[in-house]
């Protein structure tokens, strides 16, 4: 089925290129945040269930209160 | 993070701060009491804790490494204490900790890189006091050099029959699209932000070829399994005739789907795979 059609759920493997293993370990190249919620409306398909809807105000209010710029400002 | 097996293990013996009373742990509950506890107490005070640091993925990392380890992931707990949302819950309580490991609990995925770093957090009802003591499933986190920590879920295609697909040392996973922007960092699948200056994308979709070569391997390992079961052993006719009718109904499976990659045009062929979501968490083989 094509990935773009209703209920479509992408299949996807880890980009190998992605993370650089010449570099120090010490150095932080990506930093992924997983927030449940912090892209408002539904959630994508074919995804473990996680949190329920109700904990919405409370992953926003996480979301909102981040430093993001402290958070890019540790990768190099 | 729910709902998958986390492989943790408790290795030190953490420093923990109450933002209520430092009373014995309430029995912890994530689960529906506890959501409900959570929209009954909207604005009221929550507990936050911080938990013993953890190990994730069930693969040592080499001492020096867990200390630089770590050390980031006290830089991200850092960040994390400067947002009033986890220091002064409001309508749930919740935990956090520090976390490292070399390979990843979703999928078992070693990165080639020494270790990745971060805090996952969990959160309660507001009435309740996280232990520090114990782990479970944490329910958001922020993870340095890794980005499986997001989590997405493996897949397993019918005729693997419960084996998660890869390719090569890949794992094959359901998600990895791009859904979003925010602060200027990409989000995927709603759920995940990536934070990094690199240019190019954490997950590539997995192509229909790839995908219709790791079906084709399914059949021959199919094939193979038929082959080895009933080598050298007697049988009888009907026994005989119907492992023969299996043999060809498998044969003519590969060569199907061969003459199916034949026919398609290169576009085609590297298009991205997908499958059809049939029930909420779960998928069918269908492309």
């Amino acid at each position: 089925m094509s990935a773009d059609a209703k209920g479509a759920v992408l299949l996807s493997v880890p980009n190998p290129a992605f993370l650089n293993r010449s570099l120090p370990a010490g150095q932080v190249q990506v930093i992924s945040v997983f927030l449940p919620f912090v892209q408002a409306g539904p959630r994508a398909d074919g995804l473990p269930p996680g949190l329920g809807p109700s904990w919405e105000p409370a992953m926003a209010r996480i979301r909102d209160g981040m430093d993001w710029g402290a958070l890019g400002g540790l990768v190099h | 993070m729910r709902g998958r097996s986390i492989a943790v293990l408790v290795l030190l013996t953490g420093i923990l701060w109450c933002a209520g009373s430092m009373a014995q742990a309430r029995s912890e509950g994530g689960g529906v009491s506890s959501m409900v506890a959570q929209v009954a107490g909207a604005g009221q005070a929550g507990n936050s804790v911080v938990g013993l640091d953890l190990r994730i993925g069930g693969t040592e990392v080499a001492a020096p490494q867990k200390q630089a380890a770590l050390a980031i992931a006290a830089k991200l707990k850092a960040i994390l204490e400067d947002n009033p949302a986890i220091t002064h819950p409001m309508g749930y309580s919740l935990r956090i900790q520090r976390a490292y490991g070399k390979v990843t609990d979703v999928a078992h995925f070693d990165s080639g890189l020494p270790f990745y770093a971060g805090v996952f957090g969990t959160v309660f009802g507001p009435n309740v006091k996280p232990s520090a003591t114990s782990f479970g499933n944490p329910d958001f986190g922020i993870y340095a050099n890794t980005v499986l920590q997001c989590p997405m879920q493996e897949f397993s295609h019918p005729l693997a029959q419960g084996t998660p697909w890869r390719l090569g040392n890949l794992p094959v996973l359901q998600g990895g699209r791009r859904t979003g922007e925010i602060h200027g960092y990409a989000i995927y699948d709603g759920q995940c932000v990536i934070v990094t200056r690199s240019k190019l994308a954490p997950f590539r979709p997995l192509t229909v070829e790839e995908y219709l070569q790791l079906e084709i391997g399914n059949v021959k390992a199919r094939l193979d399994s038929l082959h080895q079961r009933y080598a050298g052993r007697k049988l009888d006719a009907a026994m005989q005739a119907a492992i023969e009718g299996a043999d060809k109904q498998l044969q003519n499976a590969i060569t199907q789907l061969k003459q199916q990659i034949a026919g398609m045009s290169a576009a085609s062929r590297q298009a991205p795979a997908a499958v059809q979501n049939r029930i909420h968490g779960g998928q069918s083989g269908e492309r």
